[in-house]
Protein backbone atom coordinates (compact mmCIF):
# COMPACT_ATOMS: atom_id res chain seq x y z
CA UNK A 1 0.00 0.00 0.00
CA UNK A 2 2.88 2.48 -0.94
CA UNK A 3 0.17 4.89 -2.71
CA UNK A 4 -1.48 5.70 0.72
CA UNK A 5 0.98 5.76 2.65
CA UNK A 6 1.86 9.20 0.34
CA UNK A 7 -1.67 10.56 1.25
CA UNK A 8 -1.71 13.18 4.27
CA UNK A 9 -4.43 11.18 6.52
CA UNK A 10 -2.04 8.11 6.66
CA UNK A 11 1.06 10.31 7.43
CA UNK A 12 -1.01 11.72 10.19
CA UNK A 13 -1.89 8.66 11.69
CA UNK A 14 2.19 7.33 11.99
CA UNK A 15 2.49 10.37 13.12
CA UNK A 16 0.29 9.73 15.80
CA UNK A 17 1.03 6.47 16.35
CA UNK A 18 4.35 7.42 16.52
CA UNK A 19 4.70 10.09 18.69
CA UNK A 20 1.62 10.50 20.75
CA UNK A 21 2.69 9.00 23.66
CA UNK A 22 6.23 10.85 23.47
CA UNK A 23 4.18 14.12 23.19
CA UNK A 24 1.93 13.57 26.07
CA UNK A 25 4.66 13.15 28.31
CA UNK A 26 6.76 16.01 27.37
CA UNK A 27 3.60 18.03 27.88
CA UNK A 28 2.74 16.74 30.98
CA UNK A 29 6.32 17.70 32.15
CA UNK A 30 6.04 21.04 31.31
CA UNK A 31 2.56 21.99 32.31
CA UNK A 32 2.66 19.38 35.80
CA UNK A 33 -1.06 18.34 34.79
CA UNK A 34 -1.85 15.43 33.10
CA UNK A 35 -5.49 16.53 31.70
CA UNK A 36 -4.65 19.91 30.07
CA UNK A 37 -1.52 17.55 28.83
CA UNK A 38 -4.08 15.13 26.86
CA UNK A 39 -6.27 17.91 25.35
CA UNK A 40 -3.15 19.72 24.37
CA UNK A 41 -1.46 16.52 22.60
CA UNK A 42 -4.77 16.27 20.95
CA UNK A 43 -5.48 19.71 19.76
CA UNK A 44 -1.41 19.73 18.36
CA UNK A 45 -2.66 16.56 15.96
CA UNK A 46 -6.19 18.65 15.01
CA UNK A 47 -3.27 21.79 14.41
CA UNK A 48 -0.86 19.50 12.35
CA UNK A 49 -3.71 18.14 10.24
CA UNK A 50 -5.54 21.19 9.87
CA UNK A 51 -2.42 22.54 8.33
CA UNK A 52 -2.38 19.44 5.45
CA UNK A 53 1.28 19.60 5.28
CA UNK A 54 1.99 16.52 7.89
CA UNK A 55 3.85 14.95 4.63
CA UNK A 56 6.66 17.28 4.46
CA UNK A 57 7.87 17.33 8.13
CA UNK A 58 11.51 16.11 8.51
CA UNK A 59 11.68 16.60 12.45
CA UNK A 60 8.43 15.17 13.79
CA UNK A 61 9.30 15.36 17.58
CA UNK A 62 10.56 19.03 16.73
CA UNK A 63 8.09 20.27 15.27
CA UNK A 64 5.10 18.64 17.19
CA UNK A 65 6.58 20.49 20.26
CA UNK A 66 6.70 23.82 18.19
CA UNK A 67 3.07 23.24 17.64
CA UNK A 68 2.24 22.37 21.52
CA UNK A 69 4.11 24.99 22.53
CA UNK A 70 2.66 27.88 21.20
CA UNK A 71 -0.43 25.96 22.01
CA UNK A 72 0.56 26.05 25.51
CA UNK A 73 1.20 30.02 25.23
CA UNK A 74 -2.47 30.51 24.19
CA UNK A 75 -3.58 28.50 26.69
CA UNK A 76 -1.35 30.30 29.42
CA UNK A 77 -2.85 33.53 28.10
CA UNK A 78 -6.21 32.82 27.96
CA UNK A 79 -6.05 31.52 31.79
CA UNK A 80 -4.75 35.28 32.29
CA UNK A 81 -6.90 36.98 30.47
CA UNK A 82 -9.68 35.04 32.57
CA UNK A 83 -7.94 35.96 35.54
CA UNK A 84 -7.84 39.21 34.68
CA UNK A 85 -11.66 39.41 33.92
CA UNK A 86 -12.81 37.81 37.08
CA UNK A 87 -10.81 40.08 39.00
CA UNK A 88 -12.28 43.05 37.46
CA UNK A 89 -15.38 41.78 38.29
CA UNK A 90 -14.77 40.94 41.75
CA UNK A 91 -13.29 44.42 41.97
CA UNK A 92 -16.65 46.40 41.20
CA UNK A 93 -18.17 47.88 43.92
CA UNK A 94 -20.94 45.77 43.80
CA UNK A 95 -19.63 42.57 42.44
CA UNK A 96 -22.07 41.05 39.58
CA UNK A 97 -21.35 37.39 38.67
CA UNK A 98 -22.38 36.94 35.01
CA UNK A 99 -24.09 33.30 34.10
CA UNK A 100 -21.04 31.46 32.98
CA UNK A 101 -21.70 31.53 29.59
CA UNK A 102 -21.96 35.21 29.07
CA UNK A 103 -18.60 35.08 30.69
CA UNK A 104 -17.45 32.79 28.21
CA UNK A 105 -18.29 35.04 26.09
CA UNK A 106 -16.50 37.62 27.31
CA UNK A 107 -13.54 36.10 27.47
CA UNK A 108 -13.53 34.97 24.00
CA UNK A 109 -13.63 38.58 23.00
CA UNK A 110 -11.25 39.66 24.99
CA UNK A 111 -8.83 37.06 23.55
CA UNK A 112 -10.02 37.81 20.11
CA UNK A 113 -8.84 41.10 20.79
CA UNK A 114 -5.96 40.19 22.53
CA UNK A 115 -4.70 38.38 19.38
CA UNK A 116 -5.27 41.67 17.36
CA UNK A 117 -2.98 43.08 19.48
CA UNK A 118 -0.88 41.81 19.79
CA UNK A 119 2.94 42.41 18.80
CA UNK A 120 2.08 45.83 20.28
CA UNK A 121 4.05 47.67 22.36
CA UNK A 122 1.79 48.04 26.29
CA UNK A 123 1.64 52.16 25.74
CA UNK A 124 -0.02 51.84 22.56
CA UNK A 125 -2.38 49.00 23.26
CA UNK A 126 -3.84 50.52 26.64
CA UNK A 127 -3.83 53.86 25.00
CA UNK A 128 -6.15 52.11 22.09
CA UNK A 129 -8.55 50.20 24.81
CA UNK A 130 -8.92 53.18 27.32
CA UNK A 131 -10.60 54.91 23.82
CA UNK A 132 -12.45 52.39 21.95
CA UNK A 133 -13.41 49.65 24.45
CA UNK A 134 -13.79 51.80 27.45
CA UNK A 135 -14.92 55.22 25.42
CA UNK A 136 -12.43 57.53 26.92
CA UNK A 137 -11.66 60.78 25.42
CA UNK A 138 -8.35 61.69 24.82
CA UNK A 139 -7.51 64.17 27.43
CA UNK A 140 -8.76 61.07 30.02
CA UNK A 141 -6.33 58.80 28.19
CA UNK A 142 -3.16 61.29 28.05
CA UNK A 143 -4.33 61.96 32.03
CA UNK A 144 -4.35 58.57 33.23
CA UNK A 145 -1.64 57.66 30.94
CA UNK A 146 0.59 60.33 32.65
CA UNK A 147 1.56 61.51 28.41
CA UNK A 148 0.35 64.39 25.97
CA UNK A 149 -2.26 64.59 23.77
CA UNK A 150 0.25 64.23 21.26
CA UNK A 151 1.36 60.81 22.18
CA UNK A 152 -2.31 59.63 22.39
CA UNK A 153 -3.18 60.27 19.07
CA UNK A 154 0.48 58.83 17.95
CA UNK A 155 -0.55 55.45 19.89
CA UNK A 156 -3.63 55.51 18.43
CA UNK A 157 -2.89 55.97 14.58
CA UNK A 158 -0.62 53.17 14.92
CA UNK A 159 -2.79 51.05 17.24
CA UNK A 160 -5.00 51.30 13.97
CA UNK A 161 -2.31 50.38 11.49
CA UNK A 162 -1.58 47.43 13.18
CA UNK A 163 -4.96 46.19 13.34
CA UNK A 164 -6.17 46.93 10.07
CA UNK A 165 -2.21 44.94 8.26
CA UNK A 166 -3.65 41.96 11.17
CA UNK A 167 -7.63 41.62 9.99
CA UNK A 168 -6.52 41.91 5.82
CA UNK A 169 -3.29 39.10 6.31
CA UNK A 170 -5.80 37.43 8.06
CA UNK A 171 -8.77 37.41 5.50
CA UNK B 1 -3.34 33.70 5.11
CA UNK B 2 -3.98 35.74 1.92
CA UNK B 3 -0.86 37.97 0.37
CA UNK B 4 0.70 40.62 2.01
CA UNK B 5 -1.26 44.04 1.42
CA UNK B 6 1.01 45.88 -1.82
CA UNK B 7 2.86 48.43 -0.43
CA UNK B 8 0.21 51.17 -2.01
CA UNK B 9 -2.19 49.63 -0.15
CA UNK B 10 0.00 50.03 3.09
CA UNK B 11 0.55 53.65 2.80
CA UNK B 12 -2.92 54.54 2.25
CA UNK B 13 -3.94 52.53 5.66
CA UNK B 14 -1.27 54.35 7.66
CA UNK B 15 -2.97 57.91 6.05
CA UNK B 16 -6.17 56.01 7.01
CA UNK B 17 -5.08 55.11 10.45
CA UNK B 18 -3.99 58.97 10.95
CA UNK B 19 -7.47 60.30 9.97
CA UNK B 20 -8.61 57.83 12.11
CA UNK B 21 -6.23 58.95 15.15
CA UNK B 22 -7.04 62.69 14.56
CA UNK B 23 -10.69 62.28 13.49
CA UNK B 24 -11.46 60.01 17.10
CA UNK B 25 -9.78 62.79 18.77
CA UNK B 26 -12.96 64.88 18.76
CA UNK B 27 -10.62 67.96 18.15
CA UNK B 28 -10.34 67.68 14.85
CA UNK B 29 -10.80 70.88 13.43
CA UNK B 30 -13.77 71.76 10.31
CA UNK B 31 -11.26 72.03 8.13
CA UNK B 32 -9.07 68.87 8.31
CA UNK B 33 -12.84 66.78 8.19
CA UNK B 34 -12.22 68.90 4.68
CA UNK B 35 -9.03 67.59 4.15
CA UNK B 36 -10.30 64.25 4.90
CA UNK B 37 -13.50 64.34 2.52
CA UNK B 38 -10.94 65.05 0.02
CA UNK B 39 -8.88 62.26 1.05
CA UNK B 40 -11.38 59.70 0.34
CA UNK B 41 -12.44 61.36 -2.83
CA UNK B 42 -9.15 61.46 -4.12
CA UNK B 43 -8.71 57.36 -5.46
CA UNK B 44 -9.98 54.38 -4.62
CA UNK B 45 -7.26 52.87 -2.74
CA UNK B 46 -8.07 55.52 0.20
CA UNK B 47 -11.62 54.36 0.31
CA UNK B 48 -10.54 50.70 0.50
CA UNK B 49 -7.99 51.53 3.63
CA UNK B 50 -10.69 53.38 5.38
CA UNK B 51 -12.95 50.97 4.91
CA UNK B 52 -10.45 48.47 6.62
CA UNK B 53 -10.51 51.05 9.24
CA UNK B 54 -14.05 51.05 9.94
CA UNK B 55 -14.61 47.19 9.44
CA UNK B 56 -11.49 46.93 12.49
CA UNK B 57 -13.72 49.53 14.10
CA UNK B 58 -17.17 47.32 13.41
CA UNK B 59 -15.37 43.78 14.19
CA UNK B 60 -14.27 44.89 17.41
CA UNK B 61 -16.26 42.44 20.13
CA UNK B 62 -18.16 44.09 22.65
CA UNK B 63 -17.07 43.78 25.89
CA UNK B 64 -18.91 45.82 28.93
CA UNK B 65 -16.63 48.83 29.45
CA UNK B 66 -13.43 48.87 31.69
CA UNK B 67 -13.61 45.09 31.23
CA UNK B 68 -10.74 45.21 28.20
CA UNK B 69 -8.68 47.60 29.96
CA UNK B 70 -8.69 45.54 32.82
CA UNK B 71 -7.84 42.15 31.35
CA UNK B 72 -5.87 43.64 28.90
CA UNK B 73 -4.12 46.79 29.46
CA UNK B 74 -0.55 46.89 31.15
CA UNK B 75 0.70 46.83 34.40
CA UNK B 76 -2.51 45.19 35.71
CA UNK B 77 -2.23 45.76 39.52
CA UNK B 78 -5.29 45.44 40.65
CA UNK B 79 -5.27 49.28 41.98
CA UNK B 80 -5.42 49.48 37.84
CA UNK B 81 -8.04 47.00 37.70
CA UNK B 82 -10.14 49.25 40.45
CA UNK B 83 -9.41 52.23 38.49
CA UNK B 84 -10.62 50.65 35.12
CA UNK B 85 -13.42 50.01 36.58
CA UNK B 86 -14.24 53.19 37.96
CA UNK B 87 -13.59 55.38 35.27
CA UNK B 88 -16.24 53.78 33.03
CA UNK B 89 -19.25 55.36 35.21
CA UNK B 90 -17.85 58.68 33.96
CA UNK B 91 -17.43 58.27 30.52
CA UNK B 92 -20.62 59.97 28.62
CA UNK B 93 -20.34 58.51 25.12
CA UNK B 94 -18.49 60.05 22.46
CA UNK B 95 -19.98 61.99 19.21
CA UNK B 96 -16.58 62.62 17.28
CA UNK B 97 -16.71 62.06 13.65
CA UNK B 98 -18.33 65.60 13.26
CA UNK B 99 -20.27 65.71 10.31
CA UNK B 100 -20.83 65.34 6.39
CA UNK B 101 -18.08 68.28 4.83
CA UNK B 102 -19.39 70.62 2.65
CA UNK B 103 -17.24 71.39 -0.23
CA UNK B 104 -15.31 74.63 -0.27
CA UNK B 105 -16.74 76.36 -2.84
CA UNK B 106 -20.22 75.59 -1.21
CA UNK B 107 -20.71 78.77 0.44
CA UNK B 108 -20.38 81.32 -2.48
CA UNK B 109 -23.30 79.26 -3.90
CA UNK B 110 -26.44 81.30 -4.98
CA UNK B 111 -28.65 78.44 -2.86
CA UNK B 112 -27.56 75.99 -0.97
CA UNK B 113 -29.23 73.68 2.07
CA UNK B 114 -27.68 71.98 4.44
CA UNK B 115 -27.63 68.56 5.08
CA UNK B 116 -31.13 67.08 5.53
CA UNK B 117 -33.24 69.85 3.78
CA UNK B 118 -34.76 70.54 0.82
CA UNK B 119 -36.12 73.61 -0.84
CA UNK B 120 -38.45 74.63 -3.60
CA UNK B 121 -37.38 77.51 -6.05
CA UNK B 122 -39.39 78.70 -8.47
CA UNK B 123 -37.58 81.00 -11.09
CA UNK B 124 -38.57 83.71 -12.74
CA UNK B 125 -38.71 82.10 -16.13
CA UNK B 126 -41.09 79.44 -14.64
CA UNK B 127 -38.96 77.21 -14.14
CA UNK B 128 -39.04 75.10 -10.87
CA UNK B 129 -36.16 73.88 -9.00
CA UNK B 130 -36.28 71.44 -6.12
CA UNK B 131 -32.55 71.21 -4.17
CA UNK B 132 -32.09 67.99 -2.48
CA UNK B 133 -30.25 67.57 0.87
CA UNK B 134 -26.59 69.11 0.63
CA UNK B 135 -26.98 70.52 -2.55
CA UNK B 136 -25.38 73.60 -4.06
CA UNK B 137 -26.12 75.70 -6.70
CA UNK B 138 -25.64 78.96 -8.88
CA UNK B 139 -27.88 80.66 -10.92
CA UNK B 140 -26.41 82.36 -13.90
CA UNK B 141 -28.71 83.44 -16.42
CA UNK B 142 -27.46 84.88 -19.47
CA UNK B 143 -28.50 86.57 -22.97
CA UNK B 144 -27.88 83.31 -24.59
CA UNK B 145 -28.69 80.30 -22.12
CA UNK B 146 -29.62 79.62 -18.73
CA UNK B 147 -27.03 78.04 -16.97
CA UNK B 148 -27.74 76.37 -13.72
CA UNK B 149 -24.07 75.71 -11.97
CA UNK B 150 -24.70 72.18 -9.63
CA UNK B 151 -21.55 72.12 -7.47
CA UNK B 152 -23.25 69.76 -5.25
CA UNK B 153 -25.92 67.52 -4.62
CA UNK B 154 -29.28 66.71 -6.75
CA UNK B 155 -31.85 69.12 -8.25
CA UNK B 156 -35.21 68.54 -9.86
CA UNK B 157 -35.62 70.61 -12.68
CA UNK B 158 -39.22 71.38 -14.49
CA UNK B 159 -38.22 73.40 -17.13
CA UNK B 160 -40.54 76.18 -18.53
CA UNK B 161 -39.97 77.61 -21.95
CA UNK B 162 -38.50 80.69 -22.01
CA UNK B 163 -41.51 83.07 -20.82
CA UNK B 164 -39.16 86.09 -21.53
CA UNK B 165 -41.65 87.14 -24.69
CA UNK B 166 -39.24 90.04 -25.78
CA UNK B 167 -37.04 86.91 -27.50
CA UNK B 168 -37.66 85.57 -30.32
CA UNK B 169 -35.59 82.52 -29.51
CA UNK B 170 -35.98 81.03 -26.02
CA UNK B 171 -32.56 80.39 -24.41
CA UNK B 172 -31.65 76.62 -24.09
CA UNK B 173 -31.65 75.86 -20.42
CA UNK B 174 -28.50 74.20 -19.37
CA UNK B 175 -27.38 72.54 -15.91
CA UNK B 176 -23.56 72.04 -15.54
CA UNK B 177 -21.20 70.12 -13.45
CA UNK B 178 -17.67 69.71 -12.78
CA UNK B 179 -18.43 66.21 -15.34
CA UNK B 180 -20.38 68.15 -18.06
CA UNK B 181 -23.39 69.62 -19.44
CA UNK B 182 -27.24 68.51 -19.51
CA UNK B 183 -29.35 70.76 -21.84
CA UNK B 184 -33.36 70.50 -21.18
CA UNK B 185 -35.39 70.07 -24.16
CA UNK B 186 -39.02 71.26 -22.65
CA UNK B 187 -38.99 68.96 -19.63
CA UNK B 188 -38.67 67.51 -15.90
CA UNK B 189 -35.15 65.48 -14.66
CA UNK B 190 -33.44 65.19 -12.56
CA UNK B 191 -29.49 65.66 -12.13
CA UNK B 192 -26.93 64.64 -9.07
CA UNK B 193 -23.09 65.21 -8.54
CA UNK B 194 -21.70 62.61 -7.33
CA UNK B 195 -17.68 61.96 -6.76
CA UNK B 196 -17.11 60.39 -9.55
CA UNK B 197 -19.50 61.33 -12.21
CA UNK B 198 -22.99 63.06 -12.70
CA UNK B 199 -26.16 61.13 -13.26
CA UNK B 200 -29.12 62.32 -14.73
CA UNK B 201 -32.92 60.72 -15.13
CA UNK B 202 -35.12 61.52 -17.48
CA UNK B 203 -38.92 61.64 -15.98
CA UNK B 204 -40.61 63.86 -18.96
CA UNK B 205 -39.60 64.80 -22.76
CA UNK B 206 -36.06 64.33 -23.44
CA UNK B 207 -32.06 65.60 -22.19
CA UNK B 208 -28.88 66.04 -24.09
CA UNK B 209 -25.90 65.60 -22.11
CA UNK B 210 -22.42 65.92 -23.24
CA UNK B 211 -19.20 64.84 -21.16
CA UNK B 212 -16.79 68.26 -20.48
CA UNK B 213 -13.85 67.17 -22.64
CA UNK B 214 -15.70 65.83 -25.68
CA UNK B 215 -17.87 68.67 -26.79
CA UNK B 216 -20.42 67.20 -29.84
CA UNK B 217 -20.47 64.17 -28.46
CA UNK B 218 -23.61 64.05 -27.16
CA UNK B 219 -25.95 61.43 -26.02
CA UNK B 220 -29.98 62.42 -25.93
CA UNK B 221 -31.88 60.65 -22.96
CA UNK B 222 -35.75 60.52 -23.46
CA UNK B 223 -38.49 60.19 -20.34
CA UNK B 224 -38.04 57.14 -18.08
CA UNK B 225 -33.94 56.51 -19.09
CA UNK B 226 -31.12 57.56 -17.00
CA UNK B 227 -27.00 57.80 -17.57
CA UNK B 228 -23.86 58.44 -16.19
CA UNK B 229 -20.75 60.73 -17.32
CA UNK B 230 -18.02 61.34 -16.07
CA UNK B 231 -15.45 64.38 -18.34
CA UNK B 232 -14.90 61.97 -20.63
CA UNK B 233 -17.71 59.59 -21.58
CA UNK B 234 -21.41 58.79 -20.84
CA UNK B 235 -22.69 55.56 -19.85
CA UNK B 236 -26.53 54.85 -20.14
CA UNK B 237 -27.44 53.20 -17.07
CA UNK B 238 -31.13 51.15 -17.81
CA UNK B 239 -34.30 52.57 -17.39
CA UNK B 240 -35.22 55.51 -14.51
CA UNK B 241 -37.55 54.05 -11.81
CA UNK B 242 -40.68 55.27 -11.77
CA UNK B 243 -40.12 56.39 -8.20
CA UNK B 244 -36.89 58.00 -9.01
CA UNK B 245 -38.42 61.94 -7.98
CA UNK B 246 -39.74 60.39 -4.79
CA UNK B 247 -37.20 62.07 -2.96
CA UNK B 248 -38.93 65.46 -3.18
CA UNK B 249 -41.54 63.99 -1.23
CA UNK B 250 -39.40 63.41 1.52
CA UNK B 251 -39.13 59.41 1.12
CA UNK B 252 -37.56 56.86 -1.06
CA UNK B 253 -39.39 54.12 -3.01
CA UNK B 254 -37.12 51.12 -3.69
CA UNK B 255 -37.95 48.30 -5.63
CA UNK B 256 -35.52 45.63 -5.35
CA UNK B 257 -32.78 48.32 -5.47
CA UNK B 258 -29.65 47.39 -4.27
CA UNK B 259 -28.68 48.12 -0.82
CA UNK B 260 -26.11 50.27 -0.98
CA UNK B 261 -27.70 52.28 -3.06
CA UNK B 262 -30.54 52.90 -1.12
CA UNK B 263 -27.64 53.69 1.79
CA UNK B 264 -26.11 55.85 -0.51
CA UNK B 265 -29.59 57.84 -0.63
CA UNK B 266 -29.65 57.81 3.63
CA UNK B 267 -26.18 58.52 3.98
CA UNK B 268 -27.57 62.15 1.76
CA UNK B 269 -29.42 63.07 4.76
CA UNK B 270 -27.28 62.38 7.64
CA UNK B 271 -23.84 63.94 9.23
CA UNK B 272 -21.40 61.54 9.72
CA UNK B 273 -20.72 59.05 8.21
CA UNK B 274 -23.06 55.77 6.98
CA UNK B 275 -22.29 52.90 4.99
CA UNK B 276 -22.65 49.37 4.36
CA UNK B 277 -20.34 46.32 4.97
CA UNK B 278 -19.78 44.74 1.28
CA UNK B 279 -21.17 41.58 2.06
CA UNK B 280 -24.68 42.79 1.78
CA UNK B 281 -24.35 45.84 -0.35
CA UNK B 282 -26.13 43.94 -3.29
CA UNK B 283 -28.72 42.74 -0.79
CA UNK B 284 -31.85 43.73 -3.13
CA UNK B 285 -34.23 45.98 -1.04
CA UNK B 286 -38.11 47.04 -1.34
CA UNK B 287 -40.13 49.70 0.62
CA UNK B 288 -40.84 52.93 1.18
CA UNK B 289 -38.08 54.57 3.34
CA UNK B 290 -38.30 58.10 5.16
CA UNK B 291 -35.69 60.26 4.44
CA UNK B 292 -36.43 62.85 7.23
CA UNK B 293 -36.38 60.53 10.06
CA UNK B 294 -33.27 58.36 8.57
CA UNK B 295 -32.69 56.31 12.05
CA UNK B 296 -36.51 55.18 11.23
CA UNK B 297 -35.60 54.17 8.18
CA UNK B 298 -32.63 52.54 9.04
CA UNK B 299 -34.62 50.69 11.80
CA UNK B 300 -37.12 50.00 9.00
CA UNK B 301 -34.56 48.33 6.69
CA UNK B 302 -32.55 46.00 10.06
CA UNK B 303 -36.21 44.73 11.04
CA UNK B 304 -37.11 43.52 6.92
CA UNK B 305 -33.98 42.22 5.81
CA UNK B 306 -31.02 40.04 7.52
CA UNK B 307 -29.09 43.71 8.30
CA UNK B 308 -28.07 44.93 11.80
CA UNK B 309 -27.46 48.89 12.53
CA UNK B 310 -23.76 49.23 14.09
CA UNK B 311 -23.03 52.03 15.36
CA UNK B 312 -19.73 52.99 15.80
CA UNK B 313 -20.26 56.42 17.10
CA UNK B 314 -23.65 58.09 17.27
CA UNK B 315 -22.14 59.58 13.31
CA UNK B 316 -20.56 56.92 12.57
CA UNK B 317 -23.22 53.85 11.22
CA UNK B 318 -22.71 50.90 9.39
CA UNK B 319 -25.29 48.46 8.08
CA UNK B 320 -23.62 44.82 8.85
CA UNK B 321 -25.19 40.94 8.09
CA UNK B 322 -27.60 39.77 10.84
CA UNK B 323 -25.22 38.01 13.26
Amino acid sequence: MKVRSQTPSCNIEMLYADHHGWLSNWLRRKLGNHFDAADLAQDTFVRVLRSRNAHEIREPRQYLATVARGLMVDLFRRREIEHQYLEALAALPQPVWPSPESRALVVEALIEIDAMLAGLGPRVRLAFLLSQCDGLTYPQIAEQMNVSLRSVNKYMARAMEHCCLYRLQRA
Amino acid sequence: MSDAPSPELRAAIRAAAHWYARLRSGAATNAEHQQWARWLDESALHRDAWLQVEQVCAGLPDVPHGVATAALGSGRSRRNVLRAVAAVATTAPLAWLGYRVAPVDHWQADHRTATGERRHLELADGTELTLDSATSLDLDYRADERLLRLHDGRILVTSSTDSNRTRTEPRPLIVETRHGRAEALGTRFAVSVLPAHTRVTVLESAVRIEPGTTPGQTLLLRAGEQATFDRERFRPTGPASPSAASWTSGSIVAVDMPLVDLVAELARYRRGRLSCDPAIAHLAVSGAFPLDDSDRALALIAAAFPVRVSRITAYWVRLVPAS
